[in-house]
């Protein structure tokens, strides 16, 4: 691709990210009408629900990264691979702080043993254990190391999404908003769409940033 | 399958001759079985509530007595630098790491069943009923901790932090395992018999499966690359 594209490109992606952003916003905030049950706290849902989008896709990138590095050999996926960690950490988190501000509300408590809640806390260790790879592993095998364990990481992605079907709905409280067709309003629908594609267009921007600097960084070192 | 059982006569020769995983393992499921036992005793549980408790208290000691031990497993691979002379002996990478697999899986296995007895002793337990089915989940936990930890033992050799980043790699990946291996075990205790068609048993099994092949053919990148 040509350096001019490039730019045009990346550009253009920022952009897109930051007009999905405010007008996921703007659903959220001033258009969809309160939860009947729930209130302005619902809210956070929309955050929630594209945070986990934009972590899985991050855990996506890993996975896809890791696999290439041992095709290719090329030195970009292990570069992908470092940004797509951190972001996904960071959305990760997010899910997590979001989640338990709506469990205290809704449960009154911060953190519950139930499956989903339990499956993805152990996502985001998985998560910590990438980067703290990168932090204190051997500069000339880590690249190998870490897409060993990002290959071992995402295997456990499936069991995250679908723990929330392996115990019975009486052992678990993480409510299947979509599954029991809980979005009566169409804008609640709207507005969980354009928080997903908001979330996830940040994800790649911030990736994509991310990229950019660890290249830089890792020029700096080889001269 | 000559070359296989080269390796694991070696690997095992090496433990016999030094007794070094074996007696750690050993004595950390020992004092894991009596420090938690003392809890419990101190607790003043009724019988069924310690029973309630068994599968967390024996999963907590085998992961702890297994971690530690785990870290002596490619301590001489790495003094001297022997996988280099194995490979050039003709052994593949896969062989390797299923030797290295079959001896830890021994080891483990005797320190998790002297962690269960300890515990039968210690607590005095009548767990006979279900002592077989129980050994048989237990088995299927090892397997699958085995297979990863073989996998990320050598990963964190080359790491700073060597030991001590072990257990925050390992055990996050060995979550799927502990769950569905607790949850059974929580079961057999409360008097249901073992169904081998339950989701959990597949949840076991098909980690099991997949650990292991990620772990064969993931060892070369890993170890020798």
């Amino acid at each position: 691709m040509k350096p001019s594209l490039f730019k045009k490109a990346e550009t253009a992606l920022h952009l897109l990210s930051i007009a999905l952003g405010l007008y996921a916003l703007y659903l959220v905030f001033m258009v969809v009408p309160n939860e009947r049950v729930m209130g302005p706290v619902q809210r956070i849902f929309y955050f929630h629900v594209g945070a986990a989008m934009a972590t899985y896709c991050s855990v996506g990138l890993i996975f896809l990264s890791a696999l290439l590095h041992f095709a290719t050999r090329n030195r970009f996926w292990d570069t992908l691979s470092v940004a797509a960690a951190e972001v996904g950490l960071l959305f990760c988190a997010v899910v997590m702080a979001t989640g338990m501000i709506w469990g205290h509300a809704a449960w009154n408590t911060w953190f519950r043993w139930e499956p989903r809640l339990v499956s993805f806390l152990v996502l985001m260790l998985i998560l910590i254990g990438i980067n703290l790879l990168r932090i204190f592993g051997d500069k000339g095998k880590v690249a190998n190391h870490a897409a060993a364990f990002a290959i071992l990481a995402a295997v456990n992605v499936p069991l995250v999404i679908w723990s929330i079907d392996l115990l019975p709905q009486s052992a678990q409280l993480h409510p299947k908003v979509v599954q029991d067709q809980g979005l009566k309003d169409p804008s609640f629908v709207k507005a969980m769409l354009f928080g997903m594609l908001a979330m996830v267009s940040l994800q790649f921007s911030l990736v994509f940033v991310r990229t950019k600097v660890e290249s830089v960084l890792r020029l700096k070192d080889s001269i | 399958m000559k070359i296989l059982l080269a390796l694991l006569r070696k690997d095992l020769l090496i433990e016999f001759r030094t007794k070094e995983t074996i007696f750690v393992t050993i004595g950390m499921a020992i004092l894991m079985s009596a420090i938690a036992s003392v809890g419990v005793s101190a607790a003043l549980l009724p019988p069924a509530a310690v029973k309630s408790v068994l599968p967390v208290l024996l999963t907590l000691s085998f992961l702890l007595s297994s971690t530690i031990s785990m870290t002596r497993t490619y301590e001489y691979e790495y003094q001297d630098r022997p996988l280099q002379g194995l490979l050039m002996s003709g052994a593949t990478p896969q062989l390797v790491f299923v030797s290295k697999f079959l001896t830890n899986f021994l080891t483990m296995s005797v320190g998790t069943l002297t962690t269960l007895l300890g515990f039968v002793f210690f607590l005095n337990l009548s767990i006979a009923q279900i002592f077989l089915p129980m050994t048989f989940i237990f088995g299927l936990m090892i397997l699958g901790f085995v297979a990863i930890a073989t996998l990320i033992v050598p990963i964190t050799f080359s790491s700073r932090l060597r030991g001590v980043i072990l257990p925050l790699l390992l055990l996050p990946l060995t979550f799927p395992i502990l769950f569905g291996g607790i949850e059974i075990c929580s079961s057999l205790i409360a008097g249901i018999p073992l169904d081998l068609s339950s989701p959990w048993i597949s949840l076991l099994v098909g980690f099991d499966v997949l650990y292991m092949a990620i772990g064969m053919n993931l060892f070369d990148k890993v170890v020798i690359e």
